[in-house]
């Protein structure tokens, strides 16, 4: 055993990559909402990409762990409680066993990442209070413990800021793009969309004012993605998530571009943007330009960690 | 057989790809989806992750940087989701024999009481029909499925004979039990898990769709019939 949940957050789930393969047969990729987020917090414990973390909304968990290891968090929170100390968001800390981890509301964003080393092993569902999250065996770096301390923060930081975009999320057009009036498509870029509270991993309703369309008579099924803007039959817009179906019949006005999918999934219920239209090669350019920034903090988090345990 | 005529290609992602015949639902487009299916699993490409089809199109999901690390390596320059489109172009093309696909039939048996099958007697009424007369216009056609989706496991097959073609409820039912086989419009589908769901629910089948291993029973590209049981079978195999 490693972690035991004490108190159960909102919504606190194990999160790995999306999982393609079985679209086809209607399976959602799922995964992680915030995949940045979730890279970072296991490229600081010196885990693979995809590993298994913890996501956890807010309010989330309340944690303790059963062993030492070394953990990270990423996301939504900056700061949590460790016992009685505060501890900072993107940064890897060694924990003793019997100490106790707790996150306070004050955050910015949606959604928290916490990884371990070696990663979690997979469980399906939501967690509930005491579920045990055991880990699996890793044969990353030994340590044992850090004595009377309560846990030793290691002295580096990843800066995720440059992955994160508030207000303008960019889409490019979709292929029912022309079912939009064409007074819609001029006003489109200066409308605000707010997330509305019936809004999930599965997918985020859009409020705006009525969108002016025309529905094709007929639209047959087809496929879906994460980030696919669907319009409904009322003028609303729905934004597909991690868990989205695999298939829909609404006409898809827009997607949006995978790059920004990060800062979409860490906007709360009640918080609002704008739409900004680009071409498949700007998203293509961006996709290339955030995973070579990703590998980047990737390799610079591994290379501390081995001089760290190297030196010791 | 070509597979080229009439159909557009368009980026739904920028890491997906979708080509499209368009409406409306027909077995012939449907059969064309298959072998364009068969083609390009055969012609694969490094970096495309699911490939899903649906009633009259077929989408390629691909990991962006799969592919274009796949082009680096190869020397290609263009824009990585022109280079998906102009792989599924060129395959569709080159593939002019149809794909054999595997004819066999799925029988699954559904018992078609009213206790199980909730709107049946609605159904019959609304087409001048006996309950009867609806059980067997609908157990003597071999449906194919057309396409995954909704639920895992979830299949949409279709061509339901006309005389009890029915549309959706207005407002769909807040829990539609597994197992409960369901009308809408050209379609006949069942619910592999419990939902909320929309169709007019005419039966239900003791046979689960979805294994623990998530292997599941209707697959794209398969061919179904539906065998009536009565109530006495149905919770006989229901308990097994």
């Amino acid at each position: 055993m490693s972690i035991q949940i004490i108190k159960a957050g909102i919504l606190d789930s194990l999160q790995g990559l999306p999982k393609n393969g079985k679209q086809q047969e209607g399976f959602s990729p799922g995964g992680s909402m915030d995949i940045v987020a979730h890279a970072v917090a296991n490229a600081l414990v010196g885990n693979k990409r995809n590993a298994t973390v913890l996501e956890m909304h807010i309010p989330a968990a309340e944690l303790v762990f059963h062993k030492e290891t070394i953990f990270a968090f990423t996301g939504a929170a900056s700061s949590a409680t460790l016992d009685n100390e505060t501890v900072c968001a993107n940064q890897p800390i060694i924990v003793n066993a019997g100490s106790i981890l707790s996150f306070n509301t004050r955050v910015i964003g949606a959604r928290i990442y916490l990884a371990v080393q070696g990663g979690f092993e997979n469980k399906k569902g939501r967690l509930i209070k005491n579920d045990i999250l055991n880990t699996v065996a890793s044969f990353g770096y030994h340590f044992e413990g850090v004595g009377q301390l309560h846990a030793l923060t290691l002295g580096w930081t990843a800066n995720t800021k440059e992955f994160y975009r508030s207000n303008i999320i960019r889409c490019i057009q979709g292929p029912n793009f022309t079912v939009l009036s064409k007074e819609e498509i001029e006003k489109f870029q200066s409308k605000i969309f707010e997330i509305d509270v019936q809004s999930n991993r599965m997918g985020f309703r859009l409020h705006s004012g009525p969108i002016s369309h025309t529905i094709p008579p007929d639209l047959l099924s087809t496929a879906v993605t994460r980030g696919t803007l669907q319009l409904t039959p009322s003028g609303q817009l729905i934004v597909l998530m991690a868990d989205h179906q695999t298939t829909g019949g609404y006409p898809r006005i827009g997607t949006v571009i995978s790059a920004d999918m990060p800062s979409l999934a860490q906007m709360p219920i009640g918080s609002s943007f704008g739409i900004a239209w680009i071409s498949i090669e700007n998203a293509e350019a961006l996709l290339l330009q955030q995973e070579t920034n990703l590998q980047q903090l990737e390799n610079a988090c591994k290379f501390r960690l081995q001089e760290y345990f190297s030196e010791k | 057989m070509s597979a080229t005529n009439s159909y557009q290609i368009y980026s739904v992602s920028d890491q997906a790809v979708t080509l499209d015949f368009g409406g409306p639902i027909s077995i012939k487009t449907n059969e064309r989806v298959y072998m364009i299916l068969g083609s390009l699993i055969k012609n694969k490409l490094e970096g495309v992750t699911d490939i899903i089809p649906a009633y009259s199109s077929i989408t390629v999901v691909y990991d962006y940087m799969t592919v274009y690390q796949h082009q680096l390596k190869n020397g290609h320059t263009v824009p990585v989701h022109a280079f998906v489109k102009k792989w599924m172009e060129d395959t569709i093309t080159a593939e002019m024999n149809p794909v054999e696909t595997i004819h066999e039939e799925i029988i699954i048996p559904v018992c078609y009481d009213k206790s199980v099958g909730l709107d049946i007697e609605s159904v019959a009424r609304m087409h001048n029909l006996t309950t009867q007369q609806v059980i067997e216009l609908h157990t003597a056609i071999t449906y194919r499925v057309f396409m995954n989706g909704f639920l895992p496991g979830f299949a949409y097959m279709g061509i339901v004979d006309p005389a009890i073609q029915t549309p959706r409820h207005e407002s769909p039912r807040p829990l539609v039990h597994a197992g409960s086989v369901g009308i809408a419009g050209v379609q006949t589908g069942i619910y592999p898990t419990g939902s909320p769901g929309g169709w007019q629910i005419i039966g239900k089948t003791p046979v689960p769709l979805m294994d623990e291993n998530e292997n599941i029973l209707l697959k794209p590209g398969s061919f179904v019939k539906f065998n009536a049981i009565s109530l006495l079978e149905f919770e006989k195999l229901n308990k097994q």
